[in-house]
């Protein structure tokens, strides 16, 4: 099972989990993970155990688990 | 009215003042003082006309919080359920911030695990390493120190475009961008 976490200010934290062997829910996690993309979201796939995350652009049906963090700017 | 006049005497009372009075005896002082009723009526009444005088009693119609009709039954349910709506919708925003603040403690002590989580509560900071080599201190609400070693080399400041996320889930965001995208970080941040 994969899990997609988004670190939203706005609308608060959304975790949605998919089955990489179903395919409409992996296409609704894709769909969040573009949608997130667009709105500037950077996304990093970790390992449950909390392994050293790596940036990706695209998204990854098989991580375990993506974080989407929100825009970076300098403060 | 029937008038007559007449000096008074006493001890009290200057010699030369005239009286007058009424039908029933009633004393009107006319000359006491030596103001007439003509002079006390316009001293009164000052510059203001009768038509001025009308207007403005009219204007007690403009201030309904002092003349204002009782309010139905109705319309105090009405104003009661408003007001408990208003504090459910306060409630319900208290609620989602505190749901937040715990999803975001448990998210970061998944990520670092619990040994680590711990000892980011005792120092109130992460260290977290970046792929150069160089140490990045991480607190909440604070800029993130670049280290080499002991020394500090220098800070960042960073944010989010729009709000602030909770403390826990800056921490995260902070520790995937070193991790993650170190040179983003270096690009953007404020030094």
């Amino acid at each position: 099972m994969g899990v997609l976490q988004r670190l939203d200010p706005k609308l608060g934290d959304l975790k949605l989990i998919w089955d990489p062997e179903n395919e409409d829910e992996v296409e609704l996690a894709q769909k969040q993970f573009d949608e997130a993309k667009e709105k500037g979201f950077l996304a990093f796939k970790v390992k449950k155990d909390g392994e050293t995350g790596k940036q990706i652009k695209k998204f990854d049906p098989d991580a375990e688990k993506i974080i989407m963090t929100p825009p970076i700017a300098g403060g | 009215m029937a008038t007559e006049t007449g000096e008074i005497t006493g001890s009290s009372l200057q010699s030369d003042c005239t009286i007058t009075t009424d039908s029933n005896s009633n004393i009107i002082w006319i000359d006491w003082m030596k103001i007439t009723i003509a002079d006390i009526w316009t001293s009164w009444t000052g510059d203001i006309t009768g038509s001025e005088i009308s207007s403005s009693m009219d204007r007690v119609s403009e201030y309904p919080s002092i003349i204002q009709p009782k309010r139905t039954a109705e319309e105090i349910r009405r104003q009661r359920l408003n007001a408990a709506r208003s504090r459910g919708i306060q409630n319900r925003e208290e609620n989602q911030k505190i749901k937040a603040k715990n999803r975001a403690k448990k998210l970061l002590m998944d990520l670092i695990g619990k040994v680590d989580y711990k000892k980011f509560l005792q120092l109130g900071y992460l260290d977290v390493e970046g792929n150069s080599g160089r140490t990045y201190r991480i607190r909440a609400r604070h800029r993130i120190e670049v280290r080499e070693g002991d020394i500090k080399i220098e800070s960042l400041c960073i944010t989010t475009p729009d709000h602030y996320l909770p403390e826990h889930d800056e921490v995260v965001w902070k520790k995937l961008l070193v991790e993650g995208n170190e040179e983003l970080l270096l690009k953007v941040a404020n030094h």
